[in-house]
């Protein structure tokens, strides 16, 4: 270098020392500001992937998934637990096992439960015999073109094929929505007919299981039922009016709370006999039917969205720590052994 | 062979060869050093700036990305920074150096003197003379009474026949106003306007 200032050729020596460093080293010394950079690309990056893995396991495309999404096996069947006393008509006799006197269905036009007993039940294959899964499916098919009547057709018969119903309908110009009930253990089947109709756009299947829910509202009924006994016979020793009214009085409140319990088991019965299937169908060509846009709707959805994707990221990470775990000591072997190798 | 090459190009080669950034610190070395010297007045602390810009600069060069603009300019954008952090602070930045493993180096008596000669204080005197020439006459008068008489705002305010805020006001105007003509005046240093282009174009 030329230059006759020496605090210069100084510096000059010494960058040039530190440039022969680097290069010995054959690490690419990483500058001040590119290591944070880095570490942002790749907790971008790390979080990306997870979303996308979450969202994979989200739609069934990973892996198992315990929370009921399965198509095959958890339902529990029209007649899961049906005690032993018959299967229609609220009797309350007490203590004949857990699901001694659960009605089945609203009204007269749902299939009954068989008088089964709880312990030789044999319902679904691999399911406990006292699992209770509400199972619904949503489906959007697109059918060829001038074919949605016939289609449309074709899903009701495959809906009262399978002992189902139709719940609900509406159908616009060569579009249109069902809502079809059937029972639990013919869902599989249901799903299989109306597949076959036409394209299927957007699937999705989901599992509720309210098996605890349904053993503690069972618990509490027989509770009720034990208390209602003692109020009886607490009513027929009553010799005076007041001790007739409190004891009246306690017998409406448990009768009521009784009923109140039996009507949420009803609904729950039905829920899980009867499985709920919610056919879109369109003629191809025919857009989707749009969700009429209000403030409301749009925040609602934001907001499911926005939930929806935390869930997936979370469930993406669970996913991939492990791996990144390894990763990173896999890293910082194969650092150290360069390190190694490069110090002289 | 070395000299064919650019600044950009040395920046950008540096990358992998890192020794080719010697080139450029034998090519912008004592321009800045100058640069330094005249805005400090001080030999040691513009030494020292200029050994922090090249080991800041070298640090970071992989970030650089040729877009076409001016390899010194670059350069003097580090070095600017590293001054104002120098003015602000009252001393030089060595983290740089440490990072690099650079050791300490101190300005010897001779040194001292050619970097002295480098600030060339007669121009330096002549460039405030120029700058405090072009003030309008009340600016002028203010900083003439303050800076070189050591007047206090008190006794100005007294002399010039306003009050000590007025005097006070005067001095501060002047002072940014010939600090705005010296910079303009030098020629070393990218202007302002090419540093502000070139900060806007690395940040597309």
């Amino acid at each position: 270098m030329e230059t006759t200032i020496g605090y210069l050729n100084q510096v000059h020596g010494d960058l040039l020392a530190a440039a022969t460093r680097e290069r010995r080293s054959g690490v690419r010394r990483p500058s001040r500001r590119s290591l944070p950079n880095g570490l942002v690309a790749a907790g971008v990056a790390v979080l990306v992937a997870a979303g996308l893995v979450g969202a994979l396991v989200r739609s069934g495309g990973i892996g198992g998934d315990d929370s009921g999404r399965a198509t095959s096996g958890a339902g529990s069947g029209g007649g899961d637990g049906a005690g032993a006393t018959g299967a229609t008509g609220a009797v309350e006799e007490p203590g004949i096992g857990y699901f001694d006197d659960v009605t089945a269905g609203p009204g007269g036009g749902t299939p009954a439960p068989e008088p089964t007993s709880p312990g030789n039940d044999s319902v679904s294959v691999g399911s406990p015999s006292l699992s209770r899964v509400i199972r619904t499916a949503e489906m959007s098919l697109v059918v060829p073109r001038d074919a949605f009547g016939q289609r449309f057709g074709a899903a009701v018969d495959a809906a009262e094929a399978n002992g189902g119903y139709i719940q609900d309908s509406r159908t616009r110009e060569r579009a249109g929505t069902l809502t079809i009930r059937v029972p639990a253990e013919n869902f599989d089947e249901t799903l299989r007919a109306v597949r076959g109709l036409g394209t299927v756009e957007v699937e999705s299947i989901r599992g509720r299981d309210v098996t605890a829910e349904y053993i503690d509202l069972r618990a509490r009924l027989r509770i009720g039922k034990s208390r209602r006994e003692v109020l009886l016979r607490l009513m027929d020793k009553a010799v005076s009016i007041e001790q007739t009214i409190r004891v009246q009085n306690a017998l409406d409140e448990t009768q009521l709370r009784i009923e109140q319990i039996q009507g949420q088991l009803r609904l729950l019965d039905d829920r899980t006999s009867l499985a709920t299937i919610t056919l879109n169908l369109r003629e191809q060509g025919v857009s989707a039917e749009v969700e009429r846009a209000s403030i409301p709707n749009a925040f609602e959805r934001s907001a499911a969205g926005f939930v929806g994707v935390i869930a997936a990221i979370v469930i993406g990470l669970g996913y991939l720590l492990p791996l990144a775990l390894i990763g990173l000591a896999c890293w910082f072997v194969w650092m150290r052994v360069q390190r190694r190798r490069a110090t002289p | 062979m070395r000299e064919d090459h650019d600044d950009i190009e040395l920046i950008v080669r540096s990358q992998d060869v890192p020794e080719m950034f010697g080139v450029l610190f034998e090519r912008h070395s004592e321009s800045m050093l100058t640069y330094f010297a005249r805005r400090t007045l001080d030999a040691e602390a513009a030494a020292e700036l200029v050994a922090e810009t090249f080991a800041e600069a070298f640090s970071s060069r992989r970030r650089f990305r040729d877009q076409g603009v001016d390899g010194a300019a670059w350069l003097y954008g580090i070095g600017r920074n590293l001054l104002s952090h120098y003015f602000r602070s009252g001393a030089v930045d060595a983290r740089a150096r440490r990072r690099l493993g650079m050791p300490e180096r101190t300005v010897n008596d001779d040194d001292y003197d050619r970097i002295e000669e480098l600030i060339d204080f007669e121009a330096v005197a002549k460039g405030i003379r120029d700058a405090l020439s072009d003030l309008p006459e009340d600016q002028r008068e203010a900083l003439t009474l303050r800076v070189i008489d050591g007047r206090s705002y008190r006794e100005m305010a007294d002399a010039l026949g306003c009050t000590e805020q007025t005097a006070r006001a005067r001095v501060s105007r002047g002072l940014k106003r010939m600090a705005k003509q010296l910079d303009a005046k030098d020629s070393d240093a990218p202007t302002e306007l090419e540093r502000e282009r070139w900060k806007r174009r690395s940040a597309t």
